[in-house]
């Protein structure tokens, strides 16, 4: 990856200069950058958060090769001064004992299974299957500021890279098949929000489907696509480019995201890139890249300029078919909101709060039936009832839109409740701990103990815990006590009800039933 | 290989479809039992002769197939309890809720249930009359798990607020543990939700996000509705693909339970269902409650509001909206323009004219 | 599939038995309930629409309730012919009655009212020792065990019973020569009919030998109706409970002797007072599904059996047909079947073309030649793919699952119609695996005889056309001929078409 970035870099030497000094600018402003929380009571201050990935970024300028002088230098002055001198490793490299991560001890994941006196693996292998469902549902809950309102669009990379059938059938048909779920998931979550899809081929960029929020015309355009067989080398400039021309004229309170799915290793552009990444900086386009080849170092730096810094979560290069559509979900969720300050290029200080907080005027029309069909203002077709828009009385076939003739944004009630889950996500369930109701349990002692519980059943499903009351238990091989507990309610729940309420229903049913 | 192709001759008689069935269905029942909601309906009907034929229809539910199952739950003042399966009781495995495993000790100390004899009186009655075991177990654990919960509850009323949405959230999990437990058993699923209270008892979101579940694990939502219409409710029956259906004369409720909603999901696709068209779609104010047409939502937290609170911040999320914004919302005919003139910005001349701005009702 | 055929049979039966015989066997309210869940799914709703609604209905409601599409209105049609030759319903000046009896029983079922003890009378004491469920499940296992592996011709040690030896030879199932009284037999040989009974699930062998028992039956003086009341109380009874005698009648506990032979009921001694119902008999009116997991069930008794006495070695044998889920079908055509049984293994020798076998395992390749042999012997192919598919591994069960949620998936991505996704059905065995066999039996039957109606000579394009599509609307159009204008239609349909033509000419002669 070092090698590609070297090539770009001896081809465009002044856009390297150009680069560098955007990035320092950014850089600056990043003591003031936080992110906005909803409520104060968060765990730990994002705005620290912040300030250590601008650190990191610093590092990050000159790629590996500053890591090389740093480390040959490191026994020189690593005695004098040891706080100071220890080489700063940047996140992604960093190991578990400190050092990078290649130089930890090699884990084999058999080396965690052990047997128990029986020889069963029973228990260890039912705490292991509930520690990975937890993975899944483990989330942060504290409620940010997401950009509900969102305007995306998707780059689709119809280059000739993606007839590799390293995907199957290959990577191009997976992808459009990936792109199709991802539509109909995407207004599923984000009812109110726009949408539109490029594709990269033969250097150029095209538009498959125009920014609008309508799924089904998404759907058969990317149909149409599948027809079409991938060709050339894309251009991310000119992709990003005409990303910035169709999120010109979103409205002020929606984000301006850019998602690029690219399965090449270069990128073929006919000006400077560089100057393209400033002017996404300027606008607030956040990019997010999902590679399908290997991580390509133009890219990194796309998402990092864009993301202030944050390039882990924005930029993923899959390992396999599942892995790529969980980036693909990623995307779904939106963005949490970070503040920040007016350019400072304008040199006008207004307060920040201005663009994104403000009331948007809504109509919620009510659904009618007629008896003798009617036209409908939106597609001009006849059909026998719509929604009646409240201001100007005329006919819409379908929900969201906006209203063709008074341009009032017409949306209904469950659109908006669709979202709700997301600002006001649940609260995590605690495992109960083995000495929940018996405090003289000690836990760290190695000794088997009598367990004892406040409840036998989930309380969503019925299902008896694994783990009885009263029975004996060995804290050697029972890692879990398989419950878990609502920290309102305290109504406690089985693993597979806490991933189903968590990921799907967004509702505690003991709190509910609790009122 | 003529044969194979031509249709008509390979859809010889007796070849009719069966398709369509062998596919078991549960039925999850959801019963309101506050008895707050019941007593406007007074008139009407009372709670007693709306289980009782709910029970019925329970009964005609399990009669379709040897494996349909049945669960209810019973939304009550304050909490939302599951009446069968009973969750105290023992079950042996010819029960139809088969769970993985089932220890007798959970029978034990439970402190609320009534005296023994009592259920024994009960159970040695219900015993002797003679009746299809898989109603019987139902039918007892029913009426004992409701018995029980009305001697536990003192009529309370400050708790006017509805467990329906819990009760939904249960029947939910349920059903999401059964087709777990179930693998490579397909099985249909839906909801019937047999409610008296109005939508102001019911909390918004927990409704709604539970409505969004149901409909993603493709349950529908059957609702019948006593008293008063429900707009939520509607809109549950509406997104799920389910039946809403305010029923006035409770009297005949029974003949309701065995057509309308006794529609099993195999069969929905050639049935015509009873169509609700004019669906409310309207929101409420989060401050004042009323229904809303045309609105304001906070682009933060999309809290939908009927007016411009005074105090310049949402009270939802408290973030202050910027002044000069709010400023141009109040100037009533300009509200529109700004609005519109921002997301299209090369057709200001577009927006109507003042004239048209809406009448808040 | 097969649930299908034992429904089938035992509806076609039922249909063909004498209206006073039905208004009878309609006064017992677990017969009607039994006789109910035999109906397919949208006459099920039509009768419990009418069931609690006193008043005749009009038979246009129906055309209203049902959608307007193809399937739907076949779907219509069949139910109520099925309704109609059950004498459930009766249609007068279009206006639809249920039948009374049947009302009142089937409501009484419902509500609880009722005094026929038609749910059998559990014994009021308590027993002494309590039978369990897993004996139970052991004893049905060895006894429909013993019939079958006497079918196949394993040696037994004990020849079942003389009723059974009679039921086999009276059904056709077996030839068997010799006194069968003294059980001195001299020749023992499966028939065509028996091979084709060896691949149905248990269910279905079960209500095969129950109506051929029926048959029996009449010619011994037995009440049918009583006989055919006791099968389907037994279908509602509880597992595990005991049940009195008390409420039988003369003919039924008569019956109780055959049924102990063939592992329906249990009695502690011929003369006991109380009789259990085993997991075979409380599962009669059930479908497949729960005959599923009723075969696990089974499996695990005798697992369980097995490990409290390892050391007999006749228990290995006892594990026999009720293993479900073993067999693995690969799209080329090779087998692999985990069975121990020598039972299960000749009957996969009937379709399969055994190679080799080892400790647990057998592995065959299915073959024209193998499948032509079975199908020569009077095994349809429907019947081996339906066998394939009860007895498919869990596994491909799976796999088939997996196949079909990805693929309803896809389809309501793309915006298809859910009425079309819910027809899609669970493909368990290799779809080419299917096409082959039923390919194979096509070579065979080079002519396929239908019994019907041949519609020629009309008045012209228009009448043709009409009543074309009404044919085939209604599915009973076999064949048809646009150039000459001639159709055929089955039995069935030739009244209902002849209905609807003097409805054409009437409605033509009004306007």
């Amino acid at each position: 990856m070092d090698s590609d970035e070297d090539e770009y870099v001896a081809k465009n030497p002044t856009s390297k200069n150009a680069g560098k000094s955007g990035m320092a600018k950014r850089t600056r402003k990043h003591g003031d950058d936080d992110v906005m929380m909803l409520l104060e009571d968060s765990e730990e201050d994002p705005g620290e958060a912040d300030e250590d990935e601008g650190e990191g970024e610093e590092d990050d300028d000159d790629d590996g090769e500053y890591y090389g002088r740093k480390t040959k230098k490191k026994p020189g002055r690593g005695n004098q001064k040891k706080k100071k001198t220890k080489v700063r490793i940047d996140d992604n490299l960093k190991g578990k004992d400190g050092g990078y991560a290649w130089e930890d001890k090699i884990k084999r994941s058999w080396d965690i299974v052990k047997e128990d006196k029986d020889g069963s693996l029973e228990g260890l292998v039912s705490g292991l299957l509930e520690a990975n469902k937890m993975k899944k549902i483990y989330k942060n809950v504290t409620p940010f500021q997401r950009g509900i309102i969102r305007s995306l669009i998707l780059v689709i990379d119809c280059s000739r890279a993606m007839s590799e059938k390293d995907l199957r059938p290959n990577r191009y048909s997976l992808t459009i098949q990936y792109a199709l779920e991802f539509v109909t998931e995407f207004f599923d979550q984000n009812p109110i929000s726009q949408l539109g899809i490029l594709g990269m081929q033969n250097g150029l960029s095209m538009v498959i489907s125009d920014l609008s929020g309508n799924p089904i015309d998404h759907i058969n355009n990317l149909k149409q696509l599948k027809k079409k067989d991938p060709e050339g080398d894309p251009s991310i400039q000119n992709a990003l480019e005409m990303s910035r021309g169709m999120l010109l004229h979103t409205s002020p309170h929606s984000t301006k995201e850019v998602l690029i799915i690219f399965g090449t290793l270069f990128t073929s552009d006919p000006g400077d890139i560089f100057k393209t990444i400033d002017h996404l900086v300027n606008e607030k386009i956040r990019v997010r890249i999902i590679g399908l080849n290997a991580q390509v170092s133009i890219c990194s730096k796309i998402v990092k300029e864009t993301n202030y810094g944050d390039e882990k979560s924005n930029y993923g290069v899959i390992l396999n078919e599942q892995h790529f559509k969980e980036l693909l979900n990623d995307c779904i969720t939106p963005l949490p909101v970070i503040k920040k300050l007016s350019s400072e290029a304008e040199g006008v200080q207004t307060t920040p709060q201005q663009k994104t907080f403000s009331l948007i005027k809504m109509g919620f029309p009510k659904r009618i039936t007629e008896v003798d069909p009617s036209f409908c203002s939106c597609h001009s077709n006849l059909n026998y009832g719509g929604y009646i828009c409240p201001f100007c009385k005329a006919k819409i076939c379908s929900l969201p839109a906006v209203c063709p003739t008074c341009n009032l944004m017409l949306i209904s009630s469950s659109h908006l409740a669709r979202s709700y889950h997301h600002l006001f996500p649940l609260k995590n369930f605690e495992e109960v701990k083995f000495n929940e109701v018996d405090k003289s349990i000690n836990l760290e002692s190695q000794e088997p103990f009598k367990a004892n519980f406040q409840y036998h059943q989930c309380y969503g499903c019925l299902m008896e815990f694994p783990v009885k009351s009263g029975s004996i238990v060995d804290p050697k091989l029972m890692k879990t006590t398989s419950r878990y507990q609502c920290l309102d309610c305290h109504k406690q729940f089985c693993i597979d009800c806490n991933v189903f309420i968590h990921e799907h229903l967004h509702n505690c049913p003991g709190c509910e039933s609790n009122v | 290989m003529d044969a194979i192709a031509d249709t008509t001759i390979a859809q010889a008689p007796g070849a009719a479809s069966h398709a369509t069935e062998d596919t078991p269905s549960l039925l999850a029942v959801v019963i309101e039992t506050n008895p707050l909601f019941w007593v406007p309906l007074q008139q009407q009907t009372e709670l007693k002769s709306v289980i009782e034929s709910l029970i019925v229809a329970m009964n005609a539910h399990l009669a379709i197939n040897n494996s349909n199952e049945v669960i209810v739950i019973a939304a009550h003042s304050g909490k939302a309890q599951f009446l069968f399966p009973d969750p105290n009781v023992l079950k042996n495995d010819t029960n139809p809720p088969k769970m993985d495993s089932h220890s007798p000790n959970s029978v034990s100390n439970k402190s609320t249930s009534p005296t023994p004899d009592v259920i024994d009186d009960k159970r040695q009655y219900l015993k002797n009359k003679n009746i299809y075991r898989q109603f019987k177990l139902m039918d007892e654990s029913v009426f004992e798990k409701l018995e029980q919960l009305f001697n536990d509850t003192v009529a309370d009323n400050s708790k006017f607020k509805s467990t329906v949405p819990g009760a939904i959230s249960m029947a939910l999990t349920f059903i999401n543990r059964m087709r777990q437990v179930r693998e490579g058993i397909t099985m249909n699923s839906r909801i019937l939700v047999a409610s008296v209270g109005g939508d102001q008892t019911m909390s918004y979101i927990p409704t709604m996000n539970s409505i969004f579940a149901a409909q993603g694990m493709r349950i529908p939502i059957d609702v019948c509705k006593l008293g008063n219409d429900s707009t939520f409710l509607q809109q549950a029956a509406d997104v799920t693909g389910g039946i809403y259906l305010l029923i006035t004369n409770p009297n005949g409720l029974i003949q309701y339970l065995t057509t309308v909603f006794f529609i099993d999901p195999s069969i929905r696709n050639y049935v015509a269902l009873p169509v609700n068209n004019n669906i409310d779609f309207r929101a409420s104010c989060f401050i004042t409650g009323n229904i809303v047409d045309i609105g304001y939502v906070c682009s933060v937290c999309l809290c939908v509001l009927s007016m411009i609170p005074s105090d310049k911040k949402c009270p939802t999320c408290e973030s202050t909206f910027d002044p000069q914004a709010l400023e141009k919302l109040a100037r009533k005919p300009f509200v529109k323009r700004k609005v519109v003139a921002n997301g299209n910005s090369e057709t200001p001349n577009a927006t109507p004219t003042p004239a048209g701005t809406p009448q808040p009702k | 599939m097969s649930s299908y055929l034992f429904k089938d049979t035992v509806n076609e039966y039922l249909e063909n038995l004498p209206y006073s015989m039905k208004s009878k066997l309609f006064k017992s309210p677990a017969t009607c309930l039994a006789i109910y869940r035999l109906l397919p799914n949208l006459a099920k709703f039509y009768i419990m629409s009418m069931v609690f609604h006193e008043k005749p209905v009009n038979s246009r409601i129906w055309d209203v309730w049902v959608k307007d599409s193809d399937q739907g209105k076949k779907l219509e049609v069949e139910g109520l012919r099925r309704m109609k030759s059950l004498n459930l319903i009766t249609e007068k000046n279009n206006y639809l009655v249920l039948d009374e009896h049947f009302r009142e029983s089937f409501r009484n079922a419902l509500v609880g009212n009722d005094s026929h003890h038609a749910f059998g009378v559990p014994c009021a004491t308590d027993e002494n020792n309590k039978t369990s469920i897993d004996f139970l499940d052991e004893f049905a296992t060895k006894k429909w065990e013993s019939i079958l592996h006497f079918m196949v011709g394993t040696e037994l040690d004990e020849l079942p019973s003389v009723g059974v030896l009679s039921l086999l030879k009276h059904s056709g199932l077996m030839e068997i020569n010799g006194d069968i009284t003294k059980r001195n037999l001299t020749s023992v040989n499966i028939t065509k009919e028996g091979f084709s009974f060896l691949l149905q699930d248990v269910n279905a062998q079960i209500w095969t030998l129950l109506l051929e028992y029926l048959k029996i039956a009449e010619t011994l003086n037995m009440d049918s109706v009583d006989v055919l009341n006791f099968i389907f109380m037994l279908g509602s009874l509880e597992l595990g409970k005991d049940y009195s005698l008390e409420a039988l009648s003369e003919t039924q506990i008569k019956m109780l002797e055959d049924l102990r032979d063939y592992g329906l009921v249990y009695q502690r001694k011929a003369s006991s007072k109380r009789f259990y119902p085993t997991r075979l008999a409380t599962t009669l009116t059930s479908d497949s599904t729960t005959l599923r997991s009723v075969s696990s069930a089974m499996n695990k008794a005798i697992r369980s059996a097995k490990q409290d006495n390892e050391k007999d070695v006749k228990e290995e044998e006892a594990q026999v047909d009720f293993v479900s889920g073993t067999i693995i079908v690969e799209t080329n055509f090779k087998l692999y079947c985990y069975a121990t049984s020598p039972l299960q293994i000749a009957i996969l020798n009937l379709f399969v073309h055994l190679k080799s076998r080892f400790s647990n395992l057998v592995t065959g390749q299915i073959t024209r030649e193998s499948i032509q042999r079975a199908l020569k012997s009077g095994i349809a192919s429907d019947q081996i793919i339906a066998y394939l598919e009860v007895n498919a591994h869990p596994q491909m069960k799976k796999l088939a699952q997996a196949a079909l949620n990805k693929k309803i998936e896809f389809e309501s991505v793309n915006g298809m119609k859910a009425s079309h996704l819910s027809l899609r059905n669970l493909e368990i065995v290799p779809s080419n695996i299917v096409d082959q066999i039923k390919l194979w039996q096509l070579e065979l039957d080079r002519i396929q005889a239908f019994g019907g109606y041949l519609f020629k000579d009309f008045k012209g394009e228009v009448e043709y056309k009409g009543l074309l599509n009404y044919a085939e609307e209604i599915g009973v159009l076999l064949y048809k001929d646009n150039a000459n204008r001639k159709f055929f239609v089955t039995d069935e349909g030739r009244q209902q078409l002849i209905d609807y033509a003097s409805r054409r000419t009437k409605r033509q002669k009004k306007s």
